[in-house]
Protein backbone atom coordinates (compact mmCIF):
# COMPACT_ATOMS: atom_id res chain seq x y z
CA UNK A 1 0.00 0.00 0.00
CA UNK A 2 1.52 3.32 -1.05
CA UNK A 3 0.33 6.85 -1.62
CA UNK A 4 -0.27 5.99 -5.26
CA UNK A 5 -2.17 2.77 -4.92
CA UNK A 6 -3.83 0.64 -2.31
CA UNK A 7 -3.43 -3.08 -2.69
CA UNK A 8 -2.68 -2.55 -6.34
CA UNK A 9 -5.82 -0.49 -6.86
CA UNK A 10 -4.79 2.90 -8.22
CA UNK A 11 -6.28 6.04 -6.69
CA UNK A 12 -7.14 7.25 -10.18
CA UNK A 13 -10.63 5.65 -9.99
CA UNK A 14 -10.45 4.27 -13.52
CA UNK A 15 -7.86 3.37 -16.11
CA UNK A 16 -10.32 1.33 -18.16
CA UNK A 17 -8.50 -1.95 -17.81
CA UNK A 18 -10.09 -5.36 -17.54
CA UNK A 19 -9.82 -5.51 -13.75
CA UNK A 20 -12.37 -2.69 -13.50
CA UNK A 21 -15.12 -4.65 -15.18
CA UNK A 22 -17.94 -6.19 -13.25
CA UNK A 23 -17.08 -9.81 -12.50
CA UNK A 24 -19.54 -12.64 -12.08
CA UNK A 25 -19.02 -15.96 -10.35
CA UNK A 26 -20.94 -18.65 -12.22
CA UNK A 27 -21.56 -22.35 -11.73
CA UNK A 28 -22.78 -25.16 -13.93
CA UNK A 29 -24.42 -28.29 -12.59
CA UNK A 30 -23.67 -30.25 -15.74
CA UNK A 31 -20.53 -32.35 -15.89
CA UNK A 32 -20.17 -32.08 -19.64
CA UNK A 33 -21.74 -30.63 -22.77
CA UNK A 34 -23.11 -27.52 -21.12
CA UNK A 35 -24.22 -24.46 -23.08
CA UNK A 36 -24.01 -20.80 -22.04
CA UNK A 37 -27.53 -21.09 -20.63
CA UNK A 38 -26.40 -23.76 -18.17
CA UNK A 39 -24.14 -21.32 -16.36
CA UNK A 40 -25.95 -19.60 -13.52
CA UNK A 41 -24.61 -16.76 -11.41
CA UNK A 42 -23.76 -17.42 -7.78
CA UNK A 43 -25.26 -14.26 -6.40
CA UNK A 44 -23.74 -12.27 -3.59
CA UNK A 45 -26.36 -10.74 -1.33
CA UNK A 46 -24.51 -7.42 -1.12
CA UNK A 47 -26.21 -4.34 -2.56
CA UNK A 48 -24.74 -2.82 -5.72
CA UNK A 49 -22.25 -0.11 -4.83
CA UNK A 50 -21.98 -1.20 -1.20
CA UNK A 51 -18.72 -1.80 0.62
CA UNK A 52 -19.55 -5.48 0.87
CA UNK A 53 -20.01 -5.77 -2.87
CA UNK A 54 -16.82 -3.82 -3.53
CA UNK A 55 -14.82 -6.30 -1.44
CA UNK A 56 -16.45 -9.23 -3.27
CA UNK A 57 -15.63 -7.65 -6.62
CA UNK A 58 -12.00 -7.05 -5.62
CA UNK A 59 -11.71 -10.70 -4.68
CA UNK A 60 -13.20 -11.89 -7.99
CA UNK A 61 -11.00 -9.43 -9.90
CA UNK A 62 -7.92 -10.87 -8.16
CA UNK A 63 -8.88 -14.40 -9.25
CA UNK A 64 -9.61 -13.22 -12.80
CA UNK A 65 -6.25 -11.48 -12.96
CA UNK A 66 -4.46 -14.63 -11.79
CA UNK A 67 -6.36 -16.61 -14.44
CA UNK A 68 -5.39 -14.14 -17.15
CA UNK A 69 -1.74 -14.36 -16.13
CA UNK A 70 -1.90 -18.15 -16.34
CA UNK A 71 -1.50 -18.51 -12.60
CA UNK A 72 -4.38 -20.95 -12.48
CA UNK A 73 -2.94 -22.97 -9.60
CA UNK A 74 -2.94 -19.84 -7.46
CA UNK A 75 -6.42 -18.92 -8.65
CA UNK A 76 -7.56 -22.40 -7.61
CA UNK A 77 -6.41 -21.71 -4.00
CA UNK A 78 -8.86 -18.84 -3.87
CA UNK A 79 -11.72 -20.52 -5.76
CA UNK A 80 -11.61 -23.71 -3.68
CA UNK A 81 -13.72 -22.42 -0.73
CA UNK A 82 -16.30 -21.12 -3.20
CA UNK A 83 -16.53 -24.56 -4.78
CA UNK A 84 -16.91 -26.18 -1.36
CA UNK A 85 -19.65 -23.71 -0.44
CA UNK A 86 -21.68 -24.64 -3.55
CA UNK A 87 -21.97 -28.46 -3.34
CA UNK A 88 -24.24 -28.81 -6.38
CA UNK A 89 -21.74 -27.12 -8.72
CA UNK A 90 -19.86 -29.34 -11.17
CA UNK A 91 -18.01 -26.49 -12.83
CA UNK A 92 -17.20 -22.98 -11.74
CA UNK A 93 -15.96 -19.92 -13.60
CA UNK A 94 -15.45 -16.20 -13.34
CA UNK A 95 -16.57 -14.00 -16.21
CA UNK A 96 -16.44 -10.30 -17.00
CA UNK A 97 -19.67 -8.57 -17.82
CA UNK A 98 -19.69 -6.42 -20.94
CA UNK A 99 -20.29 -2.71 -20.45
CA UNK A 100 -20.19 0.57 -22.34
CA UNK A 101 -16.41 0.53 -22.60
CA UNK A 102 -15.94 -3.04 -23.83
CA UNK A 103 -15.61 -3.96 -27.48
CA UNK A 104 -17.00 -7.00 -29.30
CA UNK A 105 -13.54 -8.57 -29.06
CA UNK A 106 -13.49 -8.03 -25.28
CA UNK A 107 -16.97 -9.48 -24.91
CA UNK A 108 -16.17 -12.59 -26.90
CA UNK A 109 -13.07 -13.41 -24.85
CA UNK A 110 -13.23 -16.62 -22.86
CA UNK A 111 -13.72 -16.59 -19.09
CA UNK A 112 -10.52 -15.62 -17.27
CA UNK A 113 -10.89 -18.63 -14.99
CA UNK A 114 -12.97 -21.78 -15.46
CA UNK A 115 -12.53 -25.12 -13.74
CA UNK A 116 -14.23 -28.46 -13.30
CA UNK A 117 -14.78 -29.49 -9.70
CA UNK A 118 -13.70 -32.93 -8.56
CA UNK A 119 -15.20 -33.68 -5.17
CA UNK A 120 -13.42 -36.02 -2.76
CA UNK A 121 -15.15 -38.25 -0.26
CA UNK A 122 -13.75 -36.29 2.68
CA UNK A 123 -15.52 -33.13 1.47
CA UNK A 124 -12.47 -31.46 -0.06
CA UNK A 125 -12.37 -30.52 -3.72
CA UNK A 126 -9.85 -30.43 -6.55
CA UNK A 127 -10.16 -27.99 -9.38
CA UNK A 128 -9.18 -28.95 -12.90
CA UNK A 129 -8.81 -26.05 -15.28
CA UNK A 130 -11.13 -26.14 -18.26
CA UNK A 131 -9.57 -25.42 -21.65
CA UNK A 132 -10.88 -22.32 -23.44
CA UNK A 133 -13.75 -23.16 -25.80
CA UNK A 134 -12.67 -23.98 -29.33
CA UNK A 135 -13.79 -21.80 -32.19
CA UNK A 136 -16.53 -23.39 -34.26
CA UNK A 137 -15.53 -24.01 -37.86
CA UNK A 138 -16.89 -25.72 -40.90
CA UNK A 139 -15.59 -26.16 -44.42
CA UNK A 140 -16.48 -23.60 -47.07
CA UNK A 141 -17.86 -26.44 -49.15
CA UNK A 142 -20.70 -26.86 -46.65
CA UNK A 143 -21.75 -23.25 -47.16
CA UNK A 144 -22.04 -23.72 -50.89
CA UNK A 145 -24.24 -26.74 -50.42
CA UNK B 1 0.70 38.17 15.52
CA UNK B 2 -1.24 39.98 18.21
CA UNK B 3 -0.26 39.81 21.88
CA UNK B 4 -3.46 38.01 22.69
CA UNK B 5 -2.47 35.07 20.58
CA UNK B 6 0.91 34.58 22.26
CA UNK B 7 0.82 31.33 24.12
CA UNK B 8 3.25 30.46 26.84
CA UNK B 9 3.16 26.74 26.04
CA UNK B 10 4.53 27.34 22.57
CA UNK B 11 8.26 27.21 22.00
CA UNK B 12 9.97 30.23 20.54
CA UNK B 13 10.39 29.33 16.91
CA UNK B 14 12.75 31.34 14.81
CA UNK B 15 12.84 29.70 11.42
CA UNK B 16 9.90 29.63 9.03
CA UNK B 17 10.34 25.88 8.69
CA UNK B 18 9.86 25.27 12.41
CA UNK B 19 6.97 27.71 12.57
CA UNK B 20 5.29 25.92 9.70
CA UNK B 21 5.35 22.59 11.47
CA UNK B 22 5.07 23.46 15.13
CA UNK B 23 3.45 26.85 15.60
CA UNK B 24 -0.24 26.59 16.47
CA UNK B 25 -1.78 29.85 15.33
CA UNK B 26 -5.05 31.25 16.65
CA UNK B 27 -7.86 30.32 14.29
CA UNK B 28 -6.18 27.13 13.16
CA UNK B 29 -8.85 24.54 12.52
CA UNK B 30 -9.38 22.30 15.49
CA UNK B 31 -8.98 18.61 14.76
CA UNK B 32 -12.16 17.90 16.68
CA UNK B 33 -14.42 17.98 13.62
CA UNK B 34 -12.03 15.65 11.79
CA UNK B 35 -11.91 13.35 14.81
CA UNK B 36 -15.71 13.12 14.92
CA UNK B 37 -15.92 12.54 11.17
CA UNK B 38 -13.27 9.82 11.12
CA UNK B 39 -14.80 8.13 14.16
CA UNK B 40 -18.15 7.96 12.36
CA UNK B 41 -16.46 6.50 9.28
CA UNK B 42 -14.59 4.01 11.48
CA UNK B 43 -17.97 2.89 12.89
CA UNK B 44 -19.22 2.53 9.33
CA UNK B 45 -16.10 0.57 8.39
CA UNK B 46 -16.44 -1.91 11.24
CA UNK B 47 -20.19 -2.25 10.69
CA UNK B 48 -19.68 -2.92 6.97
CA UNK B 49 -17.59 -6.00 7.89
CA UNK B 50 -20.23 -7.38 10.27
CA UNK B 51 -22.26 -9.56 7.88
CA UNK B 52 -19.31 -11.03 5.97
CA UNK B 53 -16.71 -11.31 8.75
CA UNK B 54 -17.22 -15.06 9.09
CA UNK B 55 -17.47 -15.60 5.33
CA UNK B 56 -14.06 -14.03 4.80
CA UNK B 57 -12.00 -14.61 7.93
CA UNK B 58 -13.38 -17.57 9.90
CA UNK B 59 -11.72 -21.02 9.98
CA UNK B 60 -13.78 -22.13 6.97
CA UNK B 61 -13.81 -18.68 5.40
CA UNK B 62 -12.62 -17.71 1.96
CA UNK B 63 -9.55 -15.96 3.40
CA UNK B 64 -8.96 -18.30 6.35
CA UNK B 65 -5.51 -17.81 7.84
CA UNK B 66 -4.16 -21.24 6.90
CA UNK B 67 -5.50 -21.07 3.35
CA UNK B 68 -4.17 -17.54 2.88
CA UNK B 69 -0.75 -18.62 4.18
CA UNK B 70 -0.67 -21.53 1.73
CA UNK B 71 -1.74 -19.19 -1.08
CA UNK B 72 1.02 -16.70 -0.26
CA UNK B 73 3.63 -19.45 0.01
CA UNK B 74 2.53 -21.03 -3.26
CA UNK B 75 2.68 -17.68 -5.02
CA UNK B 76 5.99 -16.71 -3.40
CA UNK B 77 4.19 -13.64 -2.06
CA UNK B 78 5.01 -14.06 1.62
CA UNK B 79 7.69 -11.34 1.49
CA UNK B 80 5.21 -8.82 0.07
CA UNK B 81 2.72 -9.53 2.83
CA UNK B 82 5.12 -9.79 5.79
CA UNK B 83 4.39 -6.24 7.02
CA UNK B 84 0.66 -6.83 7.09
CA UNK B 85 0.75 -7.69 10.76
CA UNK B 86 -2.55 -8.29 12.52
CA UNK B 87 -3.74 -10.28 15.54
CA UNK B 88 -6.82 -11.12 13.49
CA UNK B 89 -4.79 -13.84 11.77
CA UNK B 90 -5.00 -15.67 15.09
CA UNK B 91 -8.80 -15.35 15.32
CA UNK B 92 -10.92 -17.86 13.42
CA UNK B 93 -14.22 -17.78 15.31
CA UNK B 94 -17.02 -15.70 13.83
CA UNK B 95 -18.17 -14.72 17.32
CA UNK B 96 -14.68 -13.49 18.19
CA UNK B 97 -14.56 -11.54 14.93
CA UNK B 98 -17.88 -9.91 15.78
CA UNK B 99 -16.53 -9.03 19.23
CA UNK B 100 -13.54 -7.39 17.52
CA UNK B 101 -15.85 -5.33 15.31
CA UNK B 102 -18.07 -4.36 18.25
CA UNK B 103 -15.01 -3.26 20.21
CA UNK B 104 -13.90 -1.23 17.20
CA UNK B 105 -17.21 0.62 17.17
CA UNK B 106 -16.93 1.28 20.91
CA UNK B 107 -13.38 2.55 20.45
CA UNK B 108 -14.57 4.91 17.73
CA UNK B 109 -17.07 6.39 20.19
CA UNK B 110 -14.48 6.48 22.96
CA UNK B 111 -11.97 8.28 20.73
CA UNK B 112 -14.40 11.22 20.59
CA UNK B 113 -15.74 11.10 24.13
CA UNK B 114 -12.56 10.36 26.10
CA UNK B 115 -10.01 13.08 25.55
CA UNK B 116 -7.97 12.82 28.72
CA UNK B 117 -5.71 10.24 27.14
CA UNK B 118 -4.30 9.28 23.78
CA UNK B 119 -5.08 5.61 24.44
CA UNK B 120 -8.54 5.44 22.75
CA UNK B 121 -7.24 7.23 19.65
CA UNK B 122 -4.20 4.94 19.39
CA UNK B 123 -6.31 1.83 19.95
CA UNK B 124 -8.84 2.93 17.33
CA UNK B 125 -6.03 3.49 14.83
CA UNK B 126 -4.58 0.03 15.57
CA UNK B 127 -8.03 -1.59 15.41
CA UNK B 128 -8.60 -0.18 11.91
CA UNK B 129 -5.03 -0.95 10.81
CA UNK B 130 -5.25 -4.57 11.94
CA UNK B 131 -8.55 -5.12 10.14
CA UNK B 132 -7.15 -3.46 7.01
CA UNK B 133 -4.06 -5.69 7.20
CA UNK B 134 -6.24 -8.78 7.61
CA UNK B 135 -8.33 -7.79 4.57
CA UNK B 136 -5.69 -8.99 2.13
CA UNK B 137 -7.06 -9.02 -1.46
CA UNK B 138 -10.25 -7.21 -0.48
CA UNK B 139 -8.96 -3.92 0.97
CA UNK B 140 -8.97 -0.71 -1.04
CA UNK B 141 -8.26 3.00 -0.86
CA UNK B 142 -10.82 3.60 1.90
CA UNK B 143 -8.64 1.70 4.37
CA UNK B 144 -5.61 3.72 3.31
CA UNK B 145 -7.28 7.11 3.90
CA UNK B 146 -8.95 6.05 7.15
CA UNK B 147 -5.79 4.57 8.64
CA UNK B 148 -3.47 7.49 7.88
CA UNK B 149 -6.10 9.99 9.07
CA UNK B 150 -6.50 8.16 12.38
CA UNK B 151 -2.72 7.90 12.74
CA UNK B 152 -2.34 11.69 12.64
CA UNK B 153 -5.11 12.10 15.21
CA UNK B 154 -3.01 10.22 17.75
CA UNK B 155 -0.46 13.06 17.73
CA UNK B 156 -2.28 16.02 19.42
CA UNK B 157 -1.92 16.42 23.13
CA UNK B 158 -5.16 15.07 24.63
CA UNK B 159 -5.92 17.99 26.95
CA UNK B 160 -5.89 20.37 24.06
CA UNK B 161 -8.53 18.56 22.05
CA UNK B 162 -10.57 17.83 25.16
CA UNK B 163 -10.89 21.57 25.65
CA UNK B 164 -12.10 21.92 22.09
CA UNK B 165 -14.58 19.15 22.69
CA UNK B 166 -16.06 20.74 25.79
CA UNK B 167 -16.24 24.13 24.14
CA UNK B 168 -17.75 22.63 21.05
CA UNK B 169 -20.57 20.80 22.73
CA UNK B 170 -21.43 23.07 25.68
CA UNK B 171 -24.49 20.99 26.19
CA UNK B 172 -25.90 21.80 29.57
CA UNK B 173 -25.53 21.27 33.27
CA UNK B 174 -22.21 20.65 34.88
CA UNK B 175 -20.11 20.82 31.75
CA UNK B 176 -21.61 24.21 30.88
CA UNK B 177 -21.03 25.58 34.36
CA UNK B 178 -17.53 24.30 34.82
CA UNK B 179 -16.34 25.45 31.44
CA UNK B 180 -18.23 28.72 31.39
CA UNK B 181 -15.12 30.83 31.43
CA UNK B 182 -13.58 28.84 28.61
CA UNK B 183 -16.42 29.41 26.17
CA UNK B 184 -15.60 31.39 23.05
CA UNK B 185 -17.24 34.79 22.56
CA UNK B 186 -20.82 34.77 21.33
CA UNK B 187 -21.02 34.26 17.60
CA UNK B 188 -17.66 32.56 17.30
CA UNK B 189 -17.63 29.04 15.94
CA UNK B 190 -16.94 26.84 18.92
CA UNK B 191 -14.61 24.42 17.10
CA UNK B 192 -12.24 27.15 16.03
CA UNK B 193 -10.56 27.46 19.38
CA UNK B 194 -6.96 28.38 19.95
CA UNK B 195 -4.77 25.32 19.96
CA UNK B 196 -2.24 25.59 22.70
CA UNK B 197 0.26 22.89 21.98
CA UNK B 198 2.73 22.28 19.21
CA UNK B 199 1.50 18.70 18.72
CA UNK B 200 -1.81 20.11 17.53
CA UNK B 201 -0.04 22.19 14.90
CA UNK B 202 2.13 19.26 13.85
CA UNK B 203 -0.88 16.97 13.36
CA UNK B 204 -2.70 19.63 11.33
CA UNK B 205 0.32 20.26 9.14
CA UNK B 206 0.95 16.57 8.53
CA UNK B 207 -2.68 16.14 7.52
CA UNK B 208 -2.54 19.17 5.23
CA UNK B 209 0.67 18.04 3.54
CA UNK B 210 -0.55 14.47 3.20
CA UNK B 211 -3.89 15.55 1.74
CA UNK B 212 -2.22 17.89 -0.74
CA UNK B 213 0.09 15.04 -1.82
CA UNK B 214 -2.85 12.64 -2.07
CA UNK B 215 -4.79 15.04 -4.29
CA UNK B 216 -1.75 15.65 -6.48
CA UNK B 217 -0.98 11.93 -6.72
CA UNK B 218 -4.58 11.14 -7.62
CA UNK B 219 -4.65 13.71 -10.43
CA UNK B 220 -1.19 12.88 -11.75
CA UNK B 221 -1.86 9.14 -11.71
CA UNK B 222 -4.87 9.76 -13.94
CA UNK B 223 -2.62 11.35 -16.54
CA UNK B 224 -0.95 7.96 -17.05
CA UNK B 225 -4.10 6.59 -18.67
CA UNK B 226 -5.36 7.75 -22.05
CA UNK B 227 -9.00 7.71 -20.95
CA UNK B 228 -8.33 10.85 -18.92
CA UNK B 229 -6.91 12.55 -22.01
CA UNK B 230 -9.53 11.51 -24.56
CA UNK B 231 -12.47 12.48 -22.35
CA UNK B 232 -13.89 9.03 -21.64
CA UNK B 233 -12.65 8.76 -18.04
CA UNK B 234 -16.00 9.64 -16.50
CA UNK B 235 -17.74 7.04 -18.70
CA UNK B 236 -15.21 4.43 -17.58
CA UNK B 237 -16.11 5.18 -13.97
CA UNK B 238 -19.84 4.73 -14.48
CA UNK B 239 -19.59 1.86 -17.01
CA UNK B 240 -19.62 -1.11 -14.56
CA UNK B 241 -23.23 -0.38 -13.64
CA UNK B 242 -23.51 -3.66 -11.72
CA UNK B 243 -21.23 -2.08 -9.11
CA UNK B 244 -22.85 1.34 -8.95
CA UNK B 245 -25.74 2.69 -6.90
CA UNK B 246 -26.74 5.20 -9.59
CA UNK B 247 -26.68 4.63 -13.33
CA UNK B 248 -25.42 7.80 -15.03
CA UNK B 249 -24.69 6.19 -18.38
CA UNK B 250 -27.62 7.97 -20.10
CA UNK B 251 -26.61 11.34 -18.67
CA UNK B 252 -23.05 10.96 -19.95
CA UNK B 253 -23.93 10.04 -23.53
CA UNK B 254 -23.47 13.63 -24.64
CA UNK B 255 -19.77 14.10 -25.51
CA UNK B 256 -19.46 17.61 -24.11
CA UNK B 257 -20.88 16.48 -20.76
CA UNK B 258 -18.64 13.46 -20.23
CA UNK B 259 -15.59 15.22 -21.65
CA UNK B 260 -16.11 18.26 -19.41
CA UNK B 261 -16.58 16.08 -16.34
CA UNK B 262 -13.54 13.98 -17.25
CA UNK B 263 -11.25 16.96 -17.59
CA UNK B 264 -12.63 18.56 -14.43
CA UNK B 265 -11.98 15.33 -12.49
CA UNK B 266 -8.32 15.51 -13.55
CA UNK B 267 -7.73 19.25 -13.23
CA UNK B 268 -9.40 19.83 -9.85
CA UNK B 269 -7.17 17.63 -7.66
CA UNK B 270 -3.96 18.78 -9.35
CA UNK B 271 -4.91 22.46 -9.13
CA UNK B 272 -6.34 22.15 -5.61
CA UNK B 273 -3.17 20.51 -4.29
CA UNK B 274 -1.32 23.75 -5.07
CA UNK B 275 -4.07 26.32 -4.56
CA UNK B 276 -4.84 25.24 -0.99
CA UNK B 277 -1.48 26.74 0.02
CA UNK B 278 -2.20 30.16 -1.47
CA UNK B 279 -4.22 32.59 0.68
CA UNK B 280 -6.25 34.04 -2.18
CA UNK B 281 -7.36 30.72 -3.60
CA UNK B 282 -7.47 28.41 -0.62
CA UNK B 283 -11.22 28.65 -0.01
CA UNK B 284 -12.00 28.10 -3.69
CA UNK B 285 -9.64 25.13 -3.86
CA UNK B 286 -11.15 23.64 -0.72
CA UNK B 287 -14.70 24.02 -2.07
CA UNK B 288 -13.72 22.66 -5.49
CA UNK B 289 -12.10 19.62 -3.84
CA UNK B 290 -15.26 19.01 -1.81
CA UNK B 291 -17.44 19.17 -4.94
CA UNK B 292 -14.95 16.89 -6.70
CA UNK B 293 -15.45 14.32 -3.93
CA UNK B 294 -19.24 14.52 -4.17
CA UNK B 295 -19.24 14.13 -7.97
CA UNK B 296 -16.83 11.20 -7.82
CA UNK B 297 -18.82 9.54 -5.03
CA UNK B 298 -21.99 9.74 -7.13
CA UNK B 299 -20.24 8.41 -10.24
CA UNK B 300 -18.08 5.71 -8.66
CA UNK B 301 -20.14 4.71 -5.59
CA UNK B 302 -16.90 4.74 -3.56
CA UNK B 303 -18.78 6.28 -0.68
CA UNK B 304 -16.52 5.39 2.20
CA UNK B 305 -13.29 6.47 0.53
CA UNK B 306 -14.63 9.81 -0.65
CA UNK B 307 -16.44 10.48 2.63
CA UNK B 308 -13.08 9.97 4.35
CA UNK B 309 -11.43 12.39 1.94
CA UNK B 310 -14.19 14.97 2.60
CA UNK B 311 -13.57 14.67 6.34
CA UNK B 312 -9.79 14.93 5.94
CA UNK B 313 -10.13 17.96 3.66
CA UNK B 314 -11.51 19.83 6.69
CA UNK B 315 -7.88 20.40 7.64
CA UNK B 316 -7.91 23.16 5.00
CA UNK B 317 -11.13 24.70 6.29
CA UNK B 318 -9.38 27.25 8.45
CA UNK B 319 -9.70 30.93 9.17
CA UNK B 320 -6.04 31.33 10.02
CA UNK B 321 -3.50 32.94 7.76
CA UNK B 322 -2.20 30.90 4.83
CA UNK B 323 -0.14 27.87 5.63
CA UNK B 324 2.93 28.86 3.70
CA UNK B 325 6.55 28.50 4.65
CA UNK B 326 7.49 32.12 4.03
CA UNK B 327 5.45 33.65 6.81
Amino acid sequence: MTHFDADGLPLSFAVSDRSEKNHLLQQSTKSRGETEEDWTAIENSAMAGSDRQRRWQRFLAAIAELGNNEQTALAAWLVEPLAIANPEAKKIRITRQPDLMTTVVDDSASAPYAAAIVRQENGSVRLVQLPPPRMAAKSRGEDRE
Amino acid sequence: MSDASVNTEQPVLSSAWLKFWFHAEPGTQSLFAIRVGLSLIACWYFASHWVDAGTWFSANGILATERLGDFLDAGDLADDAKWRVSPLYLISSTTALHCYLAMGIMLAIAAVMVRTSRVPAILLWLWCLWLANRSLLIAGPEELALVFGLAYLTIPKPDDTRLCFKRGLTLSGKARNTMKNDLPPKGQTPFKTEPSHWTHALASRLLQVHMALLLAATGLTMLASKIWWDGTGSVSIVAPIGRRVFDFTDLLTSPWIHESITHAIVVVPIAASIMVWLPATRLHAYLAAMIWCVVLALLSSQWMYLATIVVLLQCFNTTSEPATLDR
